[in-house]
């Protein structure tokens, strides 16, 4: 009897000098040495790891007091972020692309007084990205890279169906016909589609809604009727209504931004709207041979407003090492971090007038790219309220009901609006 | 005293034993769940605001233009759909496996296989296998000519794709069925073969009734299952298209975790387990009017 109870209470006092060894552990690594470990999450895998990587061991050379631990979190990265706050352990560092969403819930640092300590000069951003890293006056990282959407063409399907590849300043009328020129009707490995479309994707969709001089929702987030299904948005979606119809529609939804991204590497489609990540698989397949476009705008004479994808370098609120995160961060977000990453490749820099002189004009994929970063003057509709993903579902759900069901573009708007005013006024 | 003594030894560890797992109960099981029942009636984004808001939550469940009602509707049909197909396919299988034929061995093993995959592993190669222009499923029946079908880019019918990547998962089913079905006395069908019955009579008078535990267990267990069934949904169709497969349990995650409302979400979880319970209890009091315990072998006869 006593030895079975002893060894019941052995088994259940085991596991718990175990946990209480390796939390141990960890923190004995600080305390040794004058060397302060930061740990940084990232959401890159592979080739985005090693360009971070690169970037961190030239920062250790010049800080030998810091060692930077970087981890990459693949998948599950907003999760991650969501729990390690909430149960009080988190990394010290992180990218951040949720400014609205993370600031309000306090996860992100606010930088200002380290910027202002230090003098960082904020100016030296492009208006756009550093638009990303502000929320209700602070500053919550430092601008990223960053991509505009633009249009993806083969120039192989092009040329089988004998038609003129896009100019900057073509119309929406102009990418109908196109689409309509390259459709052949067939069906297998001999069928061409003009254009690969994605029933409800709500962030794409933004630029031509700009373009045409409409909006998502009010300036300060707050109402959706009166934007959203305005005459200037019904026109848009009607366009790309009839696009849908007429186009191979991508249901699988892969990583949200790259839909689209196997359809036109196929060989089947002559157009894709995306930003420049595909680019270094294009680059590396010699069976595609393609080409950027500006996106089309809805009128003759109209400018393009493209819509960017960015994200900042940012601090977590619970760090530990926080003077030692602030000094990585000021150089991987700053001018010797950017230009590491816009060599690769990888994304637009950040930096005003970095892109000529880093000569990405003279590279035929970037500088388009280049030019439409530079027409960017607006946010996407996302910074503005944090509530706006729960609003966005309604939109989405209106698009899909217009694009799968055939619903009347006017009605689905409208009943959209009611729901997420709701929405967006909700605390 | 010799005897208290004992008994009160014996007591102390009884309890000493089952303190682990009552532990575990305590910290991991009813902890939660009376912290979730508490945030159910509070608004709380997870991080800093916590409000208490009554029983708004559980007023907005019900709320007609909310997403809650059709979200309950979607699932019930879903249920009601996947409970008798998983059944019914897993013990036709069973069947099968339980008579002499060869390689019923590996068969078992290689039909189980595929539960013990995570949801979201399974549910990805569904979802390529699903794709209408280069899926495995379109690519075979273009061989007997059938046009593609649109199976998760139809409102109509992805939810019914949903239903059918179901039978997955009749690993576990098929067991309990097989071990029921070998749990047959084997006179039974003797004498039944010497009266004159059929093969067909044979399992339903025989078969059938005798198995009627493992068929109550397997209701439940896949009832219960495919109420929470998430993460195929997650990564097959997000909820859509248009939401179709918009189930409950999305509804939940959806709003715990992409719009940090766990007030809401806990209020939506407790609706769901209530349902759950009262589907369960409805099925076990009915238990009594179909199910044949053996040990009551003289009612049966």
């Amino acid at each position: 009897m006593k030895k079975g109870i002893t060894i019941i209470l052995l088994m259940l006092l085991i596991p718990v000098f175990g946990l209480l060894a390796a939390g141990n552990s960890e923190k004995d690594d600080n305390a040794a040495g004058d060397v302060v470990t930061v740990s940084y999450i990232t959401w890159d895998s592979g080739k985005g790891v090693e360009i971070t990587q690169s970037i961190i061991d030239a920062f250790e050379e010049k800080n030998p007091g810091i060692k930077i631990e970087l981890q990459s979190v693949p998948q599950g990265y907003d999760d991650k972020v969501l729990t390690a706050h909430a149960a009080g352990d988190t990394p010290d560092g992180l990218m951040m692309w949720n400014t609205s969403q993370w600031a309000e819930a306090g996860i992100v640092e606010d930088l200002s007084s380290y910027i202002d300590r230090d003098n960082y000069d904020m100016d030296r951003y492009l208006p756009v990205p550093k638009l990303w890293a502000e929320y209700k006056g602070g500053i919550y990282g430092l601008p990223k890279d960053f991509t505009p959407r633009a249009i993806f063409y083969n120039k192989n399907v092009f040329d089988e169906a004998g038609v003129s590849y896009p100019e900057a300043g073509w119309t929406f009328d102009d990418f109908v016909s196109t689409v309509k020129a390259i459709n052949n009707n067939e069906s297998g490995a001999a069928a061409r589609y003009g254009y690969v479309a994605i029933p409800g994707h709500t962030y794409a969709l933004q630029a031509f809604i700009w373009s045409n001089g409409g909006d998502l929702c009010s300036p300060d987030g707050t109402v959706a009727s009166g934007y959203i299904n305005s005459e200037a948005v019904v026109e848009v979606i009607q366009w790309y209504k009839t696009l849908f119809d007429m186009s191979i529609s991508t249901g699988t939804m892969d990583a949200y931004q790259n839909l689209g991204q196997n359809e036109f590497q196929s060989g089947i489609v002559g157009m894709m709207d995306n930003g420049l990540w595909p680019l270094s698989v294009y680059k590396n397949d010699s069976s595609l041979n393609f080409g950027i476009a500006f996106p089309p705008v809805p009128h003759s004479g109209d400018s393009v407003t493209p819509v960017i994808h960015s994200a900042t370098w940012s601090m977590f609120a619970k760090a530990e090492n926080k003077d030692a995160t602030w000094e990585f961060i000021k150089y991987i977000g700053g001018p010797d971090g950017a230009r590491v990453f816009a060599n690769e490749r990888w994304g637009l820099p950040v930096f005003k007038g970095m892109a000529e002189e880093l000569g990405l004009l003279d590279d035929e994929y970037m500088k388009v790219f280049v030019e439409l970063g530079a027409e960017a003057n607006k946010a996407p509709v996302f910074l503005r309220n944090p509530n706006w993903f729960e609003a966005d579902n309604e939109f989405k759900l209106a698009l899909e009901q217009i694009f799968l069901e055939d619903k009347d573009v006017q009605t689905a708007l409208d009943e959209a609006a009611v729901r997420m005013d709701k929405i967006l006024k909700a605390k | 005293m010799f005897q208290h003594s004992i008994k009160k030894q014996e007591r102390i560890t009884g309890y000493l034993l089952i303190l682990p797992w009552f532990l575990g109960f305590i910290f991991f099981y009813s902890g939660p769940m009376i912290f979730s029942f508490i945030v159910s009636f509070c608004n709380w984004d997870y991080f800093k605001n916590l409000s208490f808001i009554g029983l708004d939550n559980y007023f907005k469940i019900f709320d007609p233009a909310g997403h809650a009602m059709p979200a309950m509707r979607r699932t019930l049909k879903f249920v009601f759909l996947e409970v008798p197909l998983q059944l019914f396919i897993s013990l036709m299988v069973a069947m099968l496996l339980t008579r002499k034929i060869p390689f019923t061995r590996i068969s078992r093993t290689l039909i189980y296989l595929p539960s013990v995959m995570s949801g979201a592993v399974g549910g990805l190669i569904w979802r390529y296998m699903f794709n209408t222009q280069t899926g495995l499923l379109n690519y075979l029946l273009s061989f007997v000519g059938v046009k593609p079908i649109p199976w998760i880019e139809n409102p109509d019918i992805a939810l019914y794709s949903i239903v059918l990547t179901g039978i997955w998962a009749i690993g576990q089913p098929m067991i309990l069925f097989i071990a029921a079905i070998q749990g047959v006395p084997s006179t039974y069908y003797e004498v039944a073969e010497v009266d004159g019955a059929g093969k067909l009579s044979q399992f339903l008078n025989i078969t059938l009734p005798m198995i009627t535990p493992a068929i109550l267990i397997n209701i439940i267990i896949i009832l219960i299952q495919q109420f929470q069934m998430l993460a195929p949904i997650i990564v097959i169709t997000s909820g859509g298209p248009a939401k179709s497969t918009y189930l409950f349990s999305y509804l939940e995650y959806e709003n715990a975790f992409k719009f940090l409302k766990m007030g809401y979400a806990s209020a939506l979880s407790w609706f769901m387990f209530i349902i759950i319970l009262t589907l369960t209890l409805i099925i076990m009091k009915s238990s009594s009017k179909w199910v044949f315990y053996q040990s009551e072998k003289g009612k049966m006869l």
